[in-house]
């Protein structure tokens, strides 16, 4: 399911970076909308554990010490991968300048993207021979 | 050498008769946690680990130490 959603994610950003953009156009704003939606339900999720339709109870069971500990370290990869991208950003910017929305965007969804990829592959381990 | 935590949680459990489920169950957490603390993959908190060590009836320290 984390993978799908980390999938689907990146996926958009295709969409997005592949033809040309503009916030002016309303069809961007479309586009724009649902990444960044999208990028609030993860940040979400990935902040507090979601399962947000079930219990107290089966919320704090399904985020138990060892889910805490892998969304911690997943929260610690996207800060790297976001501080990364922020350096590469830079750098490229001296010769090919690049807006200041697309650089949000582009950390934004790197950042978030680590810390999902991370969170989920550390889950599946988990599961794994249980 | 890094110092690592080990423990004789699987060995203990199936003493017991115990399916990582059913400990899950006395102590609180998720089959998924007990596994990963069984494979070494995970080291738990103190509280997990005195829960752990209650649930199975021996001291903590006989459950976890210190593998050098």
């Amino acid at each position: 399911m984390l993978f799908v959603l980390a999938a689907l994610f990146l996926s958009q950003q295709v969409t997005y970076f592949s033809g040309m953009h503009d916030a002016a156009r309303a069809v961007d704003h479309v586009k724009i909308a649902a990444w960044l939606v999208l990028s609030i339900v993860l940040l979400l999720m990935l902040a507090s554990g979601g399962a947000w339709l079930r219990s107290a109870e089966v919320r704090a069971l399904l985020n138990d010490e060892a889910t805490r500990e892998h969304r911690r370290t997943g929260l610690v990869n996207g800060f790297w991968a976001a501080c990364l991208t922020a350096i590469i950003i830079y750098a490229v910017d001296m010769f090919e300048p690049i807006s200041g929305r697309d650089t949000v965007h582009i950390i934004l969804t790197v950042a978030i993207a680590a810390a999902l990829l991370t969170f989920a592959r550390l889950e599946r381990r988990a599961h794994r021979d249980a | 050498m890094p110092e690592r935590l080990a423990n004789g949680l699987k060995e203990r459990r199936t003493e017991l008769g115990l399916t990582q489920a059913e400990l899950a169950e006395r102590v609180g957490v998720t089959r998924k946690t007990i596994n990963t603390v069984e494979n070494g993959v995970f080291s738990p908190s103190a509280l997990l680990a005195i829960k752990l060590a209650q649930a199975l009836s021996v001291p903590v320290e006989t459950l976890f130490w210190i593998d050098r």
